[in-house]
């Protein structure tokens, strides 16, 4: 039977295990953008902070930091970045299939997810960049945050859920540049995609 | 209708409302509960409730901690508080200019970026009106183009100058507040700040990632 684990705060603690914060775009699955453990960036010393590091990607903007217990991941128009956290030498890179717009990443638990445009999804391994898992779709998967605010995780068997809530598809644009999807956030056999855009769904085994 | 524990409510809505283009500027809220009982089984998903909002594009939604209230920003300028049971609008507020990402929420305040008014605040939990007035801003000489970050009683904000700004989470007591520090990074800021074990991150239309933080 269906078995609600998903409250927000729980739900960053699944995506991130192990004390990290900010594994996907707006820090957690609520978006709040609220990082409520930091204790060294504060009111009394922010007039302090300096630039520690500077790391270059190699193809354009760079999109919304994530952080997993590896380092910080980004991407750009073509690849996923890991850097180190403390002096940001680039760990790995990795290109999707398909890349045509910033291939958002996203942390759960030691994987970094990634996906191009048109392309498959992967599962990366957050310290070597080596692809865990590949999740073969038609469909542009888009991560976790991305376009969602996630009321909480469902697990059934063989699969994780999630219960979502998003903003419309944006007016006039290409079906396929609309598409946002949900997938599953935790180990498991099945996924769940939907586009909204033109509202199908489907589900995944692998 | 309970959420979250497995109930459908089928608006009545067919499939050619729930296509997109006829519905126009919105929220949704869908249920992946099951994939069997709502009148369109064959999708494997329902919604929950549809609200109209205003302007023809909104930014992605914002839940309360206890999801009981979701946040939303359009490109009319105008931010929503909405009943995350029901979809009901609990308030709005017009911040100026556009909404261009989504909202920071953080100890009871919402902070919100614009296109041409900066950072702009409001109380999360609304004004006991239907429409509720900014409590402070931070002047932003670009547009604030990313959600901002908030973490230690600070909340950064990267701007379409290539500026990361820092304000004081709990304003200055006047209507618009100064930076409590800054930096310019020479490039739009195209990667909202996160927050992060002592480090702020940010990333740059020009390709770099960028960390601070105490030395």
């Amino acid at each position: 039977m269906w078995r609600i684990v998903g409250r927000v705060g729980c739900g960053v603690a699944l995506l991130c295990l192990g004390g990290c914060w900010w594994p996907v775009p707006g820090g957690g699955p609520g978006r709040q953008a609220n990082n409520a453990a930091e204790d060294q960036i504060t009111a009394a010393s922010v007039a302090g902070i300096e630039e520690l590091w500077s790391a270059p990607t190699d193809d354009g903007a760079v999109g919304d930091p994530v952080t997993s217990l590896r380092g910080v991941h980004v991407g750009d128009a073509t690849s996923v970045y890991a850097f180190a956290d403390h002096d940001g030498s680039r760990l790995w890179s990795y290109a999707p299939d398909g890349a045509g717009s910033t291939p958002q990443p996203f942390v759960t638990g030691e994987e970094v997810w990634a996906g191009g445009a048109g392309g498959p999804t992967v599962a990366l391994d957050a310290s070597t960049g080596a692809v865990v898992r590949t999740i073969v779709g038609d469909q542009t998967l888009l991560g976790l945050g991305e376009s969602y605010a996630v009321f909480g995780y469902r697990i059934v068997p063989g699969a994780a859920m999630v219960d979502g809530l998003t903003a419309p598809p944006r007016p006039g644009c290409a079906a396929a540049a609309c598409s946002s999807a949900l997938m599953k956030i935790l180990p498991g056999r099945c996924r769940w995609e939907t586009t909204p855009s033109s509202m199908l769904a489907s589900v995944w085994c692998n | 209708m309970p959420v979250g524990n497995n109930a459908f409510f089928d608006a009545g809505f067919g499939l050619v409302q729930l296509n997109g283009s006829n519905i126009g500027n919105g929220v949704r809220r869908y249920s992946f509960d099951s994939p069997l009982p709502c009148s369109w089984a064959p999708y494997a998903m329902c919604p929950l409730w549809v609200t109209q909002l205003d302007g023809t594009d909104s930014v992605s939604p914002v839940l309360s901690d206890d999801q009981a209230t979701v946040y939303v920003g359009t490109d009319a300028g105008t931010v929503y508080a909405l009943d995350a049971v029901t979809g009901n609008i609990q308030w709005s507020a017009p911040v100026g200019s556009q909404v261009i990402d989504s909202p920071a929420l953080a100890n009871g305040r919402l902070y919100v970026p614009t296109e041409s008014s900066g950072l702009v605040v409001l109380d999360a939990t609304g004004c006991g009106s239907a429409t509720c007035s900014p409590l402070w801003a931070g002047p932003s000489s670009g547009a604030v183009t990313q959600q901002p970050a908030v973490a230690g009683g600070v909340v950064f904000v990267g701007n379409s100058d290539g500026d990361i700004l820092a304000f004081d989470a709990a304003g200055c007591a006047a209507a618009t507040c100064d930076p409590s520090w800054s930096d310019s990074t020479g490039s739009p800021i195209t990667g909202a700040p996160a927050i992060n074990n002592g480090q702020l991150y940010i990333g740059t239309a020009d390709g770099r990632l960028i960390a601070y933080g105490i030395p």
